[in-house]
């Protein structure tokens, strides 16, 4: 036990910033979940992976580079986040009647999970880095990746939550806010724009994996326990938070990874929520 | 005040279609306040495409949607649509249903604002009174019936107070009771409220015992005018040849096939 509380002291940095990926990430996969955009959402983490990968590749290039392009691009949110807007022009865009939006989704994954593997290939760490890329390393966020969290969080939680009526409006009957006069479009672009924004920031942190297990399964275990509009949120909060702090404690003893712990619990706790469903149906 | 010699909707040459695909043409159609207007053809015929251009969701290619509200503005329209439209995997009660347009007319930042919430949740318990349907407020919308669910989608189109009422196929797959009662309640809110009505059906029989007007869409264009003209045997075998009988019943006109054939039970 003062082993776990003197490690808690130690990853104080990796509990508040995993809690609060896992949190926000809850918060907006009830929307990811009802738009029924998983697909989108898991292509956009690989493509916030490309641009992280990019970033490694620019550290390299930035040691001969004059003009200081090649700093700025060393930075690796700001290349997550803008690889994730170009690979969601493409993945939205197109002709359906050429190309379903699965089949561009499909494409991107596949292109995209390439490109990051080929982009950190020959850089200075290599694989070691693509490891970090899909399991992340929660554990080693520093202050500085704290801060930025909370001042990137805090604005998407205001507007999730400021926004959410809208959001479940558009994704439950899009013609019925388009008869309203809702301006779909630009309420679609903030959604995606949020999403865009707390992906980048959750796989530079906490990898692939964490983020796109957390964007899901406290949804999905939200969906099947929740009564009314008003609670799905906060069970997909609630149950993000939980299990993040379960794997976190769990992952100690056990000296096991704690982002893939904390996803685990997150799948455990949907089997019971999914079972807890068919038991009341 | 509205000037109620206006129309309250003018289609001025109105062309639907997408991309280059035209589905209708030279649509020229004004529907007056209060009316009760029937929108039929068969699939393909533009039916939905006309919805929602009236809904504002899909432009015309050309022409103009016009508006005789105040200033030209485009009244509330209270949008019902097909009960099968809705997605099953929202854990929505049927009170969560009702009060969805109220978030898209409050501004963003007013959303949390706990008197406006419950002035909200007001007019959302008046909406479920008058379907009849305030026992099942706290229920989860896809539990319930076929009926109910289309009575919770109209609570939902007059919780915005519309004065334009528009229902897309509203009893499509139901049986002939639920159908009834369905009809009789959107009667009795257009008279109660003094709404104009639009009711989209493939149905001409049903359209014909319902509609003042119809607005009758076809391949070689359209039909409009009152209902006794419009589903009248001479207008209906100019279009469909000697393919429909029409027969009143009593004050009820009934639109059937030819090829029917009533057979006695065997005996």
């Amino acid at each position: 036990m003062q082993s776990l509380l003197n490690d808690l002291a130690l990853f104080q940095n990796a509990l508040f910033g995993g809690l609060i990926v896992a949190m926000v990430l809850g918060l907006l996969g009830v929307h990811v979940l009802l738009r029924r955009i998983v697909f989108v959402g898991i292509a956009l983490s690989q493509w916030a992976a490309v641009g992280i990968a990019l970033s490694f590749l620019a550290e390299g290039v930035a040691l001969f580079d004059k003009s200081g392009f090649f700093g700025l691009c060393r930075n690796h949110w700001i290349m997550a986040v803008a690889a994730e807007m170009l690979g969601l022009a493409l993945l939205l865009r197109g002709d359906e009647r050429h190309l379903s939006r699965e089949t561009r989704i499909g494409i991107g994954w596949a292109v995209a999970g390439s490109a990051a593997v080929l982009c950190v290939t020959h850089t200075a760490l290599g694989m070691e880095e693509l490891k970090n890329l899909l399991t992340g390393e929660v554990l080693f966020l520093s202050r500085e990746d704290l801060v930025l969290l909370a001042v990137t969080a805090a604005p998407v939680i205001a507007m999730s939550i400021a926004l959410q009526g809208r959001f479940f409006l558009i994704a439950f009957d899009r013609d019925l806010a388009l008869s309203l006069g809702v301006h779909v479009r630009l309420w679609d672009g903030v959604f995606y724009l949020l999403l865009g924004i707390i992906l980048a920031i959750s796989i530079h942190m906490v990898g692939v994996l964490f983020a796109v297990g957390f964007l899901i399964l406290p949804a999905a275990a939200a969906l099947s326990l929740a009564r009314h509009r008003g609670s799905l949120p906060m069970w997909s909060v609630g149950i993000a938070g939980i299990s993040y702090l379960v794997g976190f404690v769990v992952s100690h003893p056990l000296d096991l990874p704690t982002g893939p712990s904390a996803v685990a619990v997150a799948g455990i706790i949907f089997i019971v929520a999914a079972s807890v469903h068919r038991f009341r149906a | 005040m509205n000037d109620t010699t206006v129309p309250l909707l003018s289609l001025k040459g109105v062309a639907l279609g997408y991309g280059s695909q035209r589905v209708l043409e030279g649509l020229d159609v004004e529907i007056a306040r209060a009316a009760y207007v029937g929108i039929v053809g068969p699939n393909g015929s533009g039916k939905t495409t006309l919805l929602k251009a009236i809904l504002g969701i899909h432009p015309p290619l050309a022409g103009e949607v016009r508006w005789g509200g105040a200033a030209g503005l485009r009244p509330h329209i209270g949008y019902v649509p097909q009960r099968d439209a809705i997605d099953p995997l929202f854990p929505f009660t049927a009170i969560d249903v009702v009060l969805l347009p109220l978030t898209a007319l409050r501004s963003v930042w007013s959303a949390r604002d706990r008197r406006e919430r419950a002035a909200a949740i007001d007019r959302a318990h008046v909406a479920l009174e008058r379907v009849g349907l305030m026992s099942v407020a706290r229920q989860r919308y896809s539990s319930l019936s076929g009926g109910q669910r289309q009575r919770i989608l109209m609570a939902r189109a007059l919780v915005t107070e519309p004065e334009l009422l528009v229902l897309d196929e509203p009893t499509s797959g139901m049986d002939l009771g639920s159908t009834s009662r369905i009809l009789d309640l959107v009667g009795a809110l257009r008279s109660e409220r003094h709404l104009t009505v639009l009711l989209v059906s493939h149905d001409l029989t049903l359209v014909a015992q319902r509609a003042e007007s119809v607005l009758l869409l076809h391949e070689k264009g359209y039909l409009y005018g009152s209902t006794n003209d419009v589903v009248s045997p001479k207008a209906l075998t100019a279009l469909y040849g000697d393919g429909v009988s029409v027969v009143d019943v009593g004050a009820r006109r009934i639109v059937i096939p030819s090829s029917s054939t009533v057979t006695s039970p065997a005996t």
